[in-house]
């Protein structure tokens, strides 16, 4: 009897007393939409892709949800623009390609040459500017091979230790983008490929100086909630050299091949100067997606507009390739 | 004086006694004198009337007066005769008693008469005048009365009122023992603190038992009982927040005896860290401040902790469904020093611990709080006592993890995980209260108060040889010296003085990070990486104040002050005289109308960027670039007693706010590595509003009604493009409704129901799209290709669902020793969000949706106390 009472008084606590959800409907939020313009501008490429759409309301019944669907994001294109770009504020003209949406410009920029933007569409203006870095000063990088164990069994990694030499008297702002890669060969061509994305840092310069729980350091840094867009800032080493520190998983891949053919695995990591521009929306949308508790704005430098034009002077700093 | 003198007094003191009441017989009086000594004029009425005069031999009886009258009552004679002379009179039956007009002061405590606990806000009414005052937060009084025979009566609510009659001719020290009544519901009641002086929006919890408010898990909270009270809200629904008057969290000075407490939830606010049973008294100011209050904007908590049975030993504990409860107190020397000890812990770690045995992977962490509120007290005399406080609340959850596998039965490899986050406060006061005279009170404080948050986490891994170390340690604390002196002078009745200074020495660590890691290899090599970040900052506080409570007229009153402070941090030094008026006009002997102006400043700030108020929001300082926080509030009020139990009131405010903190549109630097202050803005914040409050104190059922309508906005340089916006905090109608009823002498029955309009939340409403998106032809892999961007186009746009809920609660005294608590919070299990975000929904087609979430459905709780003694 004791025990019945006792699951009559604890059970509906411990069910209700949970938290719990509640779904609201909302009808039409009708907004006046801005004009969005994206783009980056890599020094040294011959080619340069500037999209211009329009934002729409979230709430709206004709507005749906990606629900998990990557290809639906179809904004509305405008393909009618009137774009003016000016390099070192000299006007050149873009082509508008259908194929690729996007108006492009066919030429090279360097560092130190300043990006500008003016966009009139049906009596809207919008303008951006930009200028574009110096590359990254990479004084080395060293690789050992090391094991770890995650969840009760040693897994193989590479670790990185790649020194590097912050411009004088400027702030410097960082991109680390690594594409690890399984693919089968088929008469030397890939014809597939698997990317995968394991890598760690408890570098705190990685880390944005949160340093985190002992389980997030085992979270490949592309999904923390610390630094997703893997971007950083010379802060911690300014007008100085810093080595950073990095895991990239070397794991053999486990699939197999149906038709016999060679699999190999390539690994590049690459490091972008970026604008400072770029640095504050890549880090403001990263709030903005996992801040649970506050909408954050993300960053704008569109002026009348929403979108980045972003600039970025990239250098490759380790690739391998190898089969298995 | 002579043998004769005396005992004419002490004749007339007991005539006085048995015959006070007796009508007196309307004895006419003609007499024509000039230039007459008092004496002659006394012996000459002595003469043609039944009356005889005792007076002292100290009088100035030989004071010159011409004196024509005719066919005059004696005590129009009386007046006649002594009018500007210095010399009262009191007719006791057939004797006149002559006395000084010079008052004097009667002062003492006034205390529980089975305990000696002092009774905080208890009245004290000079019977012979009318006149009255009250204790102040120690039980202290100070009253002025005409020498001679006093008739002093103190009362208290939820104790029968007790009357003193004595015979006084200088300064008399009187303490009042007052027993408690049980014609009426012993039980919590609320009434505002003198109804008819010059203060508004200030209210008392007080009685034998703060318990008038069911609350969830049977917790004795009185931060519940605060939030059924117009003008204050719990900001998110189910949590011990405390928003005053559309003001955050980090506005409310939330003292405990005197000592500000930075942290007041426990398991992030599900209940307060206050435990019902060691607190004697509650006042919650939030129209006039006085000025010996400063340092928060929108409102002071003032509660004060039992200082301990001086008679008897008692002890009790209660069994709740989180939490047991130990109270215990009782004399060290009988009469002369007292403790009072009260231990709260929770116990839900003691089955968490058990499941992580059994189950093979950890689900939860353990988690675990508990406070002590500890207080020694000691009476060297009637004018000198000592208080030492301790109080603790600590909260932590803890996790640990091994992993160890084998090979060849040989151990192949090993990690071990261990993660602890904790946090509480420590408060620790000396207090001595001395009476300098019958007309100085003095209370001196010295006080040590910290508030730390700390997350530790240590990781070992160990595979064949090589071994890895992780250590990680971040911390955020605020740590108080405070050293302050309070005097209470009361030169007449209608004067009411207080004045003081305090000096606190701030130490803040808003965020202190380490971390290390060490990798030791086969070979013996090492690598190590160190990484430290502290953020000290040392900040000075000194404030002066002096207020006076008195009366212009007979039905005009006033309260006047300034608090002067001065703060310095990071080499700058701000300043702040702040003015604090307010009056109150007396229309009817039942009605009375208020107005008042306070003007306060802030400090110190609460950084937090979520709904309910979280452990890891940093207390930051102000700083050369961000300037105090100050507002200016006006009120203007109605009050209504009937003076048979019920009261009513109307009371209107408008307070304007300066360099209110928000967090900046885009936090793109929220990193370890930029002061917090780069990513908030100051700007300001109107609120306004009208509060109705109706309430019962009398008889079996005691309870109020509350309604609240008001506006808090807020508008920044940058923030929201500069536009005006609603508050976090805004909320437009409240309604509260609280009762007690007592239905038998074993059964109390409690009940309270509550509306309140949604809080309100930042909502995206457009979207465009990304740069990922769209620049997807760069050949740059992630998990999260991020295909729209929200646009947050207006902050504050979204009011959530409006909350409401009814509570009930049973007291059954199976014994007086026995009592068993049932209580059923949000008896219609209603849906109370408490945040809100964007999602989406499949119905036929894909939706978007606000999902809104909510922390407690209905939730029923017992408790049980048994009193050892």
């Amino acid at each position: 009897m004791k025990n019945i009472l006792f699951v009559i008084l604890i059970l509906p606590i411990i069910l209700t007393a949970c938290s719990d959800e509640k779904i609201v409907y909302i009808n039409d939020i009708n907004i006046t939409p801005h004009v969005v313009l994206n783009g980056i501008v890599y020094a040294g490429k011959d080619t340069s892709f500037f999209y211009i759409t329009k934002s729409r309301p979230i709430y709206n019944n004709d507005t749906i949800w990606n629900g998990g669907n990557m290809n639906i994001s179809d904004y509305e294109i405008i393909d009618n623009a009137d774009f003016k770009l000016l390099v070192n504020q000299k006007p050149y003209s873009v082509e508008y390609s259908k194929a690729d949406s996007a108006y492009i410009f066919t030429d090279k920029m360097d560092e130190r040459d300043s990006v500008g933007i003016e966009i009139t569409h049906n009596g809207e203006k919008i303008k951006s500017r930009s200028v574009l870095p110096a590359p990254p000063q990479i004084l080395s990088v060293d690789t050992v091979s090391v094991k770890r164990i995650e969840y009760g069994y040693p897994r193989d990694y590479i670790k990185f230790e790649i020194k590097i030499k912050d411009n004088q008297g400027i702030d410097d702002y960082y991109r680390l983008i690594i594409n690890s890669a399984v693919y089968n060969l088929d008469n030397n061509q890939i014809y597939h490929s698997y990317n995968s994305l394991d890598y760690f840092s408890n570098d705190p310069v990685l880390l944005n100086g949160y340093t985190g729980s002992n389980n997030d350091s085992d979270i490949i840094i592309p999904s923390s909630r610390y630094n997703s867009f893997s971007i950083f800032r010379d802060i911690m080493f300014v007008d100085k050299e810093y080595t950073l520190t990095l895991y990239v998983s070397n794991e053999r891949s486990y699939y197999t091949s149906n038709d016999g053919c060679r699999l190999g695995k390539r690994m590049s990591i690459k490091l972008q100067s970026i604008s400072e521009d770029l640095y504050k929306y890549y880090a403001s949308l990263q709030y903005n997606r996992q801040s649970s508790s506050q909408a954050i704005k993300v960053y704008t430098n569109v002026e009348g507009g929403l979108g980045i034009l972003g600039v970025c002077n990239e250098i490759e700093i380790y690739k391998n390739q190898y089969q298995y | 004086m002579s043998i004769v003198f005396k005992i004419s007094l002490f004749c007339s003191f007991i005539l006085l006694f048995f015959f006070d009441g007796y009508s007196q017989s309307t004895t006419l009086v003609t007499i024509e004198m000039k230039d007459a000594t008092l004496k002659d004029i006394v012996r000459e009425i002595q003469q043609s009337t039944e009356y005889s005069f005792v007076f002292n031999e100290g009088l100035n009886m030989e004071q010159r007066k011409n004196i024509c009258l005719k066919k005059t009552s004696i005590s129009g004679t009386l007046k006649q005769v002594f009018d500007k002379t210095g010399i009262g009179w009191q007719i006791v039956d057939k004797h006149i008693i002559l006395n000084r007009i010079e008052k004097i002061t009667i002062s003492g405590y006034v205390a529980d008469q089975k305990s000696l606990e002092t009774l905080i806000g208890s009245a004290i009414k000079d019977e012979n005048s009318g006149l009255g005052s009250y204790n102040n937060s120690y039980g202290y009084y100070s009253i002025q009365v005409v020498p001679g025979v006093v008739k002093l009566q103190s009362s208290y609510i939820g104790y029968k009122s007790v009357s003193k009659i004595f015979f006084a001719q200088s300064d008399t020290i009187i303490n009042f023992h007052l027993s408690e009544s049980h014609n009426e519901l012993p039980n919590v009641t609320v009434y505002d603190t003198k109804s008819f002086s010059p203060s508004s929006g200030s209210i008392e919890l007080a009685g034998s038992e703060l318990r008038p408010i069911p609350s969830g898990f049977s917790e004795n909270d009185i931060l519940k009982s605060l939030q059924t009270l117009p003008g204050v809200s719990s900001g998110a629904e189910g949590s011990t927040g405390v928003n005053v008057r559309g003001g955050s969290p980090d506005q409310n000075l939330i003292l405990i005896d005197g000592i500000p407490i930075y942290n007041i939830g426990h398991i992030w606010g599900f209940f307060s860290v206050f435990n019902g049973d060691a607190i004697k008294n509650v006042s919650l100011y939030k129209g006039s401040f006085p000025a010996r209050f400063g340092g928060r904007l929108s409102s002071v908590i003032d509660i004060r902790l039992r200082d301990g049975d001086m008679r008897q030993f008692h002890a009790d504990f209660t069994v709740g469904l989180l939490t047991a409860r130990l109270n215990l107190e009782g004399p060290i020397i009988k009469e002369k020093t007292s403790y009072s000890l009260s231990l709260r812990r929770s116990y839900i770690d003691g089955p968490l611990w058990i499941f992580h045995q059994i189950a093979a992977y950890r689900i939860l962490p353990v988690i675990y709080i508990y406070d002590i509120n500890a207080k020694i007290n000691h009476k060297f005399s009637d004018k000198s006592r000592l208080y030492l406080s301790y109080y603790k609340g600590y909260d932590k959850l803890y996790n640990k993890e091994k992993v160890a596998s084998y090979l060849d039965n040989e151990l192949n490899s090993y990690k071990s995980i261990k993660e602890n986050y904790s946090w509480g406060s420590d408060i620790i006061s000396l207090r001595w209260n001395y009476i300098f005279n019958n007309k100085i009170f003095m209370n001196a404080t010295a006080a040590y108060n910290k508030y730390q948050y700390t997350f530790e986490s240590i990781k070992n891994e160990e595979f064949e040889s090589k071994r890895y170390e992780n250590t990680q340690i971040r911390k955020s604390k605020i740590k108080d010296i405070q050293f302050s002196t309070d005097f209470e002078y009361q030169p007449h009745n209608s004067h009411y003085m207080r004045f003081g200074g305090s000096f606190i020495f701030h130490d803040f660590s808003p965020e202190m990070h380490r971390f290390q890691t060490k990798e030791v290899y086969d070979n013996n090599q090492q690598w190590k990486l160190n990484y430290y970040l502290n953020d000290k900052r040392k900040g000075r506080e000194a404030s002066l104040y002096a207020e006076d409570e008195f009366a212009i007229t007979k039905k005009l009153k006033s309260n006047l002050g300034t608090h002067f402070s001065l703060f310095n941090v990071q080499g700058q030094t701000y300043s702040a005289l702040q003015p604090r008026i307010s009056f109150g006009y007396e229309l009817t002997p039942k009605t009375s109308l208020k107005a008042s102006y306070t003007k306060m400043h802030q400090y110190v700030n609460l950084l937090s960027s979520n709904t309910i108020s979280q452990p890891t929001d940093l207390w930051v300082p102000i700083t050369k670039k961000l300037k105090p926080m100050s507002s200016d509030q006006f009120t203007g009020s109605l009050f209504f007693d009937t003076q048979t139990g019920y009261n009513f009131s109307v009371e209107g405010f408008y307070k304007y706010m300066n360099n209110v903190l928000e967090y900046k549109d885009d936090i793109a630097w929220k990193d370890a590595f930029t002061p917090w202050e780069d990513y908030v803005e100051a700007g300001n914040g109107r609120i306004r509003g009208i509060e109705l409050f109706a309430k019962k104190t009398q008889a079996r059922f005691t309870g109020w009604i509350g309604y609240t309508l008001s506006w808090s906005d807020r508008r920044f340089k940058t923030i929201n493009q500069g536009r005006r916006f609603w508050s976090k905090y805004d909320s437009r109608h409240n309604i509260n409704i609280a009762g007690t009823f007592k239905l038998n002498k074993k059964i109390d029955l409690a009940a309270s129901w509550m509306y309140a309009t949604g809080n309100r939340i930042t909502l995206p409403v457009e979207e465009y799209q990304s740069l990922d998106s769209a620049n997807a032809s760069e050949n740059v892999f992630y998990w999260y290709t991020y295909v729209s961007v929200t646009n947050v186009s207006q902050r504050n746009n979204y009011k959530m669902s409006d909350s409401h809920h009814l509570d009930l609660e049973m007291k059954y005294y199976r014994t007086p020793r026995k009592i068993w608590t049932f209580s059923i919070y949000n008896v219609y299990n209603h849906f109370n969000p408490y945040t809100a975000k964007a999602g989406s929904t499949y119905d036929s087609q894909y939706k978007n949706v606000v999902i809104e979430s909510s922390l407690l459905r209905l939730v029923p709780s017992v408790s049980f106390t048994y009193k050892l003694k």
